[in-house]
Formats: C-alpha cells, sequence, structure tokens
C-alpha cells in the first residue's frame, strides 16, 4: 500500500487477510502498513468499529462505496467529527459473501486453508481441487445492486472509480407482487428462525443507541432508581423467539433506519440463520424515494 | 456389537421407529421432525442451530400463571431418535453434566429421558471445524460409520441390539490404527496464567458483542428467566451481551468486551473441565464460521505449527 | 374486540370529549389513550398494541398545520405511513393501523370515525401480531 502513510493519522483502521474474507486490523506503526489488504475479500464495514475507537489526533479509515454512505449518514448524525478522520477510499467491485462461499466449499467438499481468486469470476481452490464460482454467485447481495461502489466522501482514493449500477428493487417488487397471505408465508417462514442474536444490530453503523428498544434493560439504572422504576420498566417485547416479537423487532429496527440505511449488506451478512434482513430495510427505502419523487414533481 | 448395513438397511430401521418415536433430522437451520420415511437420509448438513434447542429450546414456557394460581409446564416425555454428528452428539455430555447433575433441570431432563441418539461419523471436518484436532469421537446409542458402499453400525445400547442382530458383524480393525495416528491440538494449558494477559484485549478488539457464538455454540447453555404476559419464559442468554452480568445496582461486573470474550473462553477451556472434568467445546466450528468480526476460537486453543 | 385509540390531547382528544358532551354516541370498543401529540406516538406503542390483542390502532391529531407543536402531526403521518407499508410488507392488513385528523371542535367526525374505525376491526380476524403464546389457553 503505497498511497497509505501514517505521517499524519495516529492508526488506521483497515483490513488484512483473513481465511476466506479479511479481518479488521488497525495499523499503528510502519511495519503494519504492508499487512493492509483492499480486495473484493473485504466484506466487512469498518465504520462500525468508530464508535469506540480511541485515539488522540486523527485516524485513518479505509471504506467501500456503502461503507462511505454509512460514514456520510454518521457525520450527518453528528456521530463522528469528519476533521479527525483521513478517509481513504476503496472503488468496489463487490466483495464475497463469506455464507455463499462456505456453501459452496460444503457442497464440494473442500478442505481449508481455500484461497480465493478473482479472475472475472471467481475461483475457489484447496491445492487439490479447483472450482469455478460464477461472479454474481458468490458477491454479496448487496453489490448487485450498488448505486455507488466508488466512495462519495475521501481524502485519498485508491484505484480507479467504479460505475454503479441502477438500483431497481426488484428484490422488494417480487415480494410485493405476491398476494398478503404469500407474504405472510414468506415471513412468517423465515422471520421465525430469528434467534435473536442481535448479530444484525451489532454489526449495523447506523445502530449506535446506547441503550436499545428491545434490550431487556432498558432504563438507566442510577443508585436513585427505585424499586418500583426498576420493577416497571418497559418492556415492549419480550425476549422469547416467537414469531410475532421477531417480527416487531425487524420491524422496530426497519423504522429506526429508513432512510439513514446505508444498504451496505452487513446485517444480512451476519445473520447466521440467513434471513433476508436487508428486504425491510430496502423497502422502507423504496417508499422513501416514491414520496420524494412525489413531492418533487408537486415542486 | 458392530454390524454391517447398507444405507437402506438403516432408513428402514429408523422408517420403522416412526410411529413409536418422534424422529429428528438435521436439516440447513435446525433439527426437523421427520413425518415420513422419504425424508430419512444417512447425509444431512451440519444445522446452523444445534442439538441443543431440542432439549434446551430458545424459548421455554416454565410455567402458567392464572389467576392467583401457578401452574407448571412441564413438558411432555417425548421418545426420540436424533440424527447427529459427532460434535453435536458430544455436546450433550455437557450439557448433561449441567442439567443432570443436581439440582436436576425437570424441563431439561424429560426432554432428554427417551431419547435415542444415532451419530453419523463425518469423513471429513467442516470448514471451520476442528473437532477431530481435539480428539472429539462419535457419541451416542447408535453410532454409524461409512465403510465403502455399506455402513458399520456400532450399537452401544444394548437394548436396541436385538434390532440389529440379524445383519452380519461387522470387523472394526482398520477403524482402530486410523484413531491411533490423530493427535491432540488442544492447547489450553496457557490459559492458567493469561487472565490479566493483554492478548484479550487484542482478541476481542473488533468483537462486536452479538449472541452468534453463543447461541450457536453446542455447549453454551446460559439462560434468563422473564415474566412475559401470563407465562414465565426462560429464554437463551449470551454472556457476550453487555447486560447480562448487570446487576440490579448498575454495575457490571464484566463492562468490556474482552472481559466477557474472556470469559467464554475460560469457561469452556478452564471453569468448566476444573468443575465436570470435560472441556466445553465439542470443535463444531460455528463460531468459526458464523462470527461477524471473523473472530477465531481455533487461534486461542489450538496449537499451530 | 379492541381498538386502541391515540388522541392528541389539543385536537382529536379533545374532539372525543365534545362529542361527549353533545351526548353523540360511539362504539365503547373504542380504548382512548391521552397523548400530548400524535408525534409522540413512537412505532412500537402501535405495535405494542396489537401484539397485545388490539384488532386496530386508531392514531388521530390535529389537522396539518394545526398541530400545537408546529409539526407532530406531520412527523407521526410519515412515521404511521412508514409502518402500514412494512406490516403489509410482511402479510399484515394495513387497515390495521388508520390514521385520521380531527379538530377539537369534529365532535361528530370523532364519533363518525370511531363507528367507522369499529366496524372495520369487527370485519377483520384477530390480529396476525397477537402474541397468542403467551396466553394461557388451557
Amino acid at each position: 500500500m503505497n498511497e497509505v502513510s501514517l505521517e499524519n493519522v495516529d492508526l488506521i483502521l483497515g483490513w488484512q487477510k483473513g481465511e476466506l474474507v479479511a479481518k479488521p486490523f488497525i495499523a499503528k506503526n510502519e511495519e503494519d502498513i504492508p499487512k493492509l489488504i483492499a480486495d473484493f475479500t473485504c466484506s466487512i464495514n469498518l465504520v462500525r468499529f468508530l464508535h469506540d475507537l480511541e485515539f488522540d489526533g486523527k485516524a485513518g479509515i479505509f471504506v467501500k462505496g456503502c461503507d462511505a454512505r454509512s460514514l456520510e449518514m454518521l457525520i450527518k448524525e453528528g456521530k463522528v467529527d469528519r476533521d479527525r478522520l483521513h478517509i481513504i477510499g476503496v472503488p468496489c467491485r463487490g466483495v464475497v459473501d463469506a455464507k455463499k462461499a462456505m456453501r459452496i466449499i460444503e457442497m464440494e467438499g473442500l478442505k481449508s486453508p481455500i484461497s480465493v481468486t478473482d479472475e472475472g469470476d471467481f475461483t475457489l481452490t484447496d491445492g487439490n481441487k479447483t472450482v469455478r464460482v460464477k461472479r454474481e454467485e458468490l458477491l454479496a447481495s448487496c453489490c448487485l445492486t450498488c448505486r455507488s461502489p466508488t466512495p462519495q466522501i475521501y481524502d485519498t482514493l485508491i484505484g480507479e472509480p467504479v460505475e454503479g449500477s441502477k438500483d431497481e428493487f426488484k428484490d422488494v417488487e417480487e415480494i410485493e407482487s405476491l398476494s398478503l397471505q404469500e407474504r405472510w408465508e414468506f415471513w412468517s417462514d423465515t422471520l421465525s428462525r430469528c434467534i435473536r442474536c442481535y448479530a444484525c444490530r451489532e454489526v449495523c453503523p447506523m445502530c449506535y443507541c446506547k441503550e436499545c428498544l428491545v434490550d431487556p434493560t432498558n432504563v438507566v439504572v442510577t443508585p436513585k432508581t427505585t424499586a418500583y422504576e426498576k420493577a416497571n420498566r418497559p418492556v415492549w417485547i419480550s425476549k422469547a423467539s416467537q414469531l410475532q416479537e421477531n417480527m416487531i423487532y425487524h420491524l422496530i429496527r426497519a423504522m429506526h433506519l429508513a432512510g439513514r440505511c446505508a444498504d451496505c449488506g452487513e446485517c444480512e451478512r451476519a445473520c447466521p440463520m440467513e434471513i433476508p434482513v436487508r428486504l425491510l430495510m430496502r423497502k422502507a427505502e423504496k417508499d422513501l424515494r416514491e414520496i420524494e419523487a412525489r413531492l418533487a414533481a408537486m415542486g | 456389537m458392530e454390524f454391517l448395513c447398507s444405507e437402506e438397511d438403516i432408513v428402514n430401521w429408523l422408517a420403522s421407529k416412526l410411529e413409536e418415536y418422534a424422529v429428528y433430522i438435521p436439516s440447513e437451520y435446525g433439527f426437523e421432525r421427520a413425518s415420513s420415511s422419504d425424508e430419512l437420509k444417512l447425509n444431512f448438513p451440519l444445522p446452523a442451530i444445534s442439538i441443543k434447542s431440542l432439549f434446551f429450546p430458545h424459548s421455554d414456557v416454565l410455567m402458567r400463571f392464572r389467576g392467583k394460581e401457578i401452574v407448571e409446564a412441564l413438558p411432555d416425555e417425548e421418545k426420540k431418535i436424533v440424527l447427529t454428528k459427532a460434535c453435536d452428539a458430544n455436546s450433550l455430555k455437557v450439557l448433561d453434566a449441567v442439567f443432570l447433575s443436581e439440582p436436576v433441570d425437570p424441563y431439561y431432563e424429560r426432554r432428554r429421558k427417551n431419547t435415542v441418539i444415532v451419530t453419523v461419523e463425518c469423513e471429513q471436518m467442516c470448514y471451520g471445524g476442528f473437532c477431530k484436532d481435539i480428539g472429539i469421537e462419535p457419541e451416542g446409542d447408535v453410532v454409524i460409520r461409512r465403510r465403502g458402499k455399506s455402513y458399520c453400525v456400532e450399537v452401544r445400547n444394548s437394548e436396541l441390539l436385538p434390532e440389529f442382530e440379524k445383519f452380519e458383524a461387522c470387523d472394526e480393525g482398520a477403524e482402530e490404527t486410523a484413531k491411533g495416528t490423530k493427535e491432540n491440538l488442544l492447547n489450553i494449558e496457557w490459559l492458567e496464567d493469561a487472565f490479566e494477559s493483554e492478548v484479550w484485549d487484542e482478541v476481542s478488539r473488533f468483537c462486536i458483542s452479538c449472541g452468534v457464538c453463543t447461541y450457536l455454540c453446542p455447549t453454551c447453555h446460559c439462560f434468563d428467566i422473564t415474566d412475559s404476559g401470563r407465562v414465565r419464559i426462560r429464554t437463551w442468554d449470551s454472556c457476550q451481551f453487555p447486560y447480562f452480568t448487570m446487576h440490579t445496582s448498575g454495575y457490571n461486573p464484566r463492562p468490556e468486551k474482552k472481559h466477557r470474550l474472556r470469559n467464554r473462553i475460560y469457561h469452556k477451556f478452564s471453569y468448566f473441565p476444573q468443575r465436570y472434568g470435560i472441556v466445553a467445546c465439542v470443535g463444531c466450528g460455528r463460531c468459526v464460521r458464523m462470527c461477524p468480526s471473523r473472530i477465531d476460537i481455533r487461534e486461542l486453543v489450538l496449537r499451530r505449527d | 374486540m379492541k381498538v386502541v385509540a391515540f388522541l392528541c390531547r389539543w385536537c382529536a382528544y379533545a374532539g372525543a370529549d365534545t362529542a361527549g358532551v353533545g351526548r353523540m354516541k360511539y362504539p365503547a370498543n373504542l380504548r382512548p389513550i391521552k397523548v400530548m401529540c400524535s408525534g409522540r406516538v413512537d412505532p412500537i406503542h402501535v405495535l405494542y398494541a396489537l401484539r397485545k390483542g388490539a384488532s386496530c390502532v386508531l392514531v388521530a391529531g390535529c389537522h396539518p398545520g394545526d398541530c400545537h407543536y408546529v409539526k407532530g402531526n406531520i412527523q407521526m403521518s410519515r412515521r404511521m405511513f412508514l409502518l402500514k407499508n412494512l406490516i403489509e410488507f410482511l402479510g399484515i392488513e394495513p387497515e390495521r393501523i388508520q390514521v385520521e385528523y380531527i379538530s377539537a371542535g369534529e365532535a361528530k367526525k370523532f364519533s363518525e370515525v370511531a363507528r367507522r374505525v369499529v366496524e372495520n376491526a369487527a370485519g377483520m380476524d384477530g390480529s396476525r401480531l397477537k402474541a397468542e403464546w403467551e396466553e394461557d389457553h388451557e
């Protein structure tokens, strides 16, 4: 990485090589710089880690197009100080979804360690056996409809800008075209799988509330809090992994993220039960855009 | 006793049990009850949710409130046959040690009581899994091993022996030699004086305090009890959540994620072996595969060349 | 069958009051909850009502432009529009959430709205969001 240096930053939040997909990494001294990578394995959105990152002066951060969108929103919301960041933009041609890769590995019976190479299509190999996989079969679903793969805000840009595609919300329309009953069946099937591990909430850069509405303890407890207050704290939804509770959790998350979601796809990649969490956020996004277009037409 | 069977023989045996037993077979996301013999097969995936969900479900109703009366909601003593893999079968040893030692947990005990575990040995480890590296061998009432085109069925539960006596005996010689060659790579001695080590800062730096590792883990068994409407429920809880150890006073003994991650490792590889004599990890690799931040437990507990 | 109505203190609730003073009848299935502003109604309040077994939820505030807090009612209408779309996306009838604007003087409108909402709720099956599992059925 010739373009990055630690000259005017304390540390750089970036990616390092990992098995299958890159791991987050903090470069603190010059020896760490060569370890940094920025390629199709860097699926993790690093912006989330800014919330609890401690540094004195300035920090460098690697962002892809989608990460930059979430960073922009956080700056707008005053959660991140733009002046204390050195943003290193990485134009992105799509990142690998580890879960999709693992499914192929299991199916083909590959043994770890496995290396993935990008040659237009992807190649997975364990040394003995090599599998070629079509690009769209391994890319994270959000990459297939990415509207701005090139970061819109940056201080340094590494590589050539990449053209985005037009997002037509085909996946949302597909669900919308179903009848009410069919939609209910689809969602009760997928959402009853939810185990409420809250991985979708925790990976999300926009979910930064100190106390979440769905947490069992959502009232600040101080020495002056009375027993009555503790006993009567609002419990909006139960901890049980029941369909209705899961639905309300996901509905509330979609409501809280409406208009703020950067569509980085982290929630979907983090979900161990492969729930299409992104679909709900995208539905809200689509509706908001329709209103916006209508208002613009009205002048 | 070991018997040589074809896949068809085993499926037929399971199918003959469908009426008397509830037969559970792993699917992609969890264990599902087989309703007909068509669903029975010996080639199944390792489900996302482990076997613990059958005996210790995510949300379990403990009791119901009827006016001033409290009604205990004990589960049925369902007769089950569970098809599983070596890792999940071994995790039951850990769960049994916790829930079946005094005081016995009646909810777990009732579900566990009439269960026949049928373990199918894996030919190779899953991606991210490390069961064979830490010496996990198939456990259960019936252990099925592949022998070329047929299967060697080891019946460990003597009550089931008569049902297999019609098959010819299987010669186990080749297996024994293969067993001896595998070295145990478990490396946990260093934990003894690493409690205050800086390792934990390093490892947990990118932990996001979600519950993926603990909820998917077949041996993690922490729970929370809450009231909800007119029922009292027991739900899974995770030591990785910041509120897990929060006291009523507002004091939190494990305030940072490094404390919580350290606790998970120590519980599995230090506290649990000290108390029950077994390591509370079966190497299924679910946490390795699914961690959103790619935290790899193998880097902490396995010897690497 | 119950309908939970979130009524804003300045307009809709006052409208209900006027309806009471004018001895106008409206169904007793409507359970009013007074809020300072319809903008106070969080999506979780609506979903909680449905979860607890309400058939329908009515959120009523001041007419656009009349909000005591300038634009609380507009925020409410935006929020409820999104929430309605989202629950419809999940396969739950969007009619379960009703939004109305009722001023303090519109007693007649209030009783009409109340009747309409309750009739509408009576025509529907139980809410799919109701947490059946936490009830005692034996």
